[in-house]
């Protein structure tokens, strides 16, 4: 399978996959070449919601509710 | 029924190694008949459960049918939320009832917070043996 061919593929992903394409490939050379990559400018997402006290709150008035009613 | 039951972390990037090993669980979520199998973040740190869009649509949600809006922060602070309540069975225990953020996104795996996960079971890390142990609220005995 050669570039050209996959390439349109590739153009077609979602711009997270893009992303998360190029960072593989980049370990994968890497690894090759015996390179360690400097991860200090790497993103990784955080999705915890560590804050989300309202909605916590909301949650359990919600699950009380429920056990009211049944 | 009450006893431990232990499971391993998951590397999610096999280039990164025992550096993305996080604690996921296998955990079956059920609603209106409709099961999910899916694998989820257990997460301390996370104030609340979230399910991301797609596994709600899977076990048969449907939006409009849920109305009560939940606020959430960080990442997830620009997608719409709503509460949802779903049968989970993790390992061999009882069924429980949790609540979700049923989130519109689907960038986020399913997430087992403190409300209410932690609520109905006890969680211990090894991370240094990449194990956890999960059981549920009051059991006394060890595996």
């Amino acid at each position: 399978m050669t570039l050209s061919e996959i390439l349109p593929t590739i153009q077609s992903l979602p711009r997270a996959d893009k992303l998360r394409l190029i960072q593989l490939l980049a370990a994968d050379v890497a690894r090759d070449e015996g390179i360690a990559l400097d991860v200090a400018d790497k993103t990784v997402p955080i999705w915890s919601p560590h804050d989300s006290l309202q909605g916590a709150a909301t949650l359990l008035r919600v699950l009380d509710e429920d056990k009211v009613a049944s | 029924m009450s006893e431990s039951q232990r499971f391993p972390y998951v590397e999610i990037d096999p280039s990164l190694g025992a550096a993305s090993a996080l604690p996921y669980a296998p955990i079956a979520l059920e609603l209106d008949g409709n099961v999910a199998n899916v694998s989820a973040l257990v997460d301390s740190g996370a104030a609340l459960n979230v399910l991301p869009y797609d596994v709600g649509v899977q076990l048969g949600a449907v939006w409009e049918q849920h109305t009560i809006p939940v606020q959430l922060a960080g990442n997830l602070a620009n997608s719409d939320a709503r509460a949802i309540l779903v049968m989970a069975t993790i390992g061999q225990f009882t069924p429980v009832r949790l609540a979700f953020a049923w989130t519109r996104n689907n960038q986020v795996p399913v997430i087992l917070g403190q409300v209410n996960f932690f609520m109905e079971f006890d969680v211990c890390f090894f991370r240094s043996q990449l194990a956890f142990e999960v059981k549920p609220k009051g059991s006394t005995q060890n595996s």
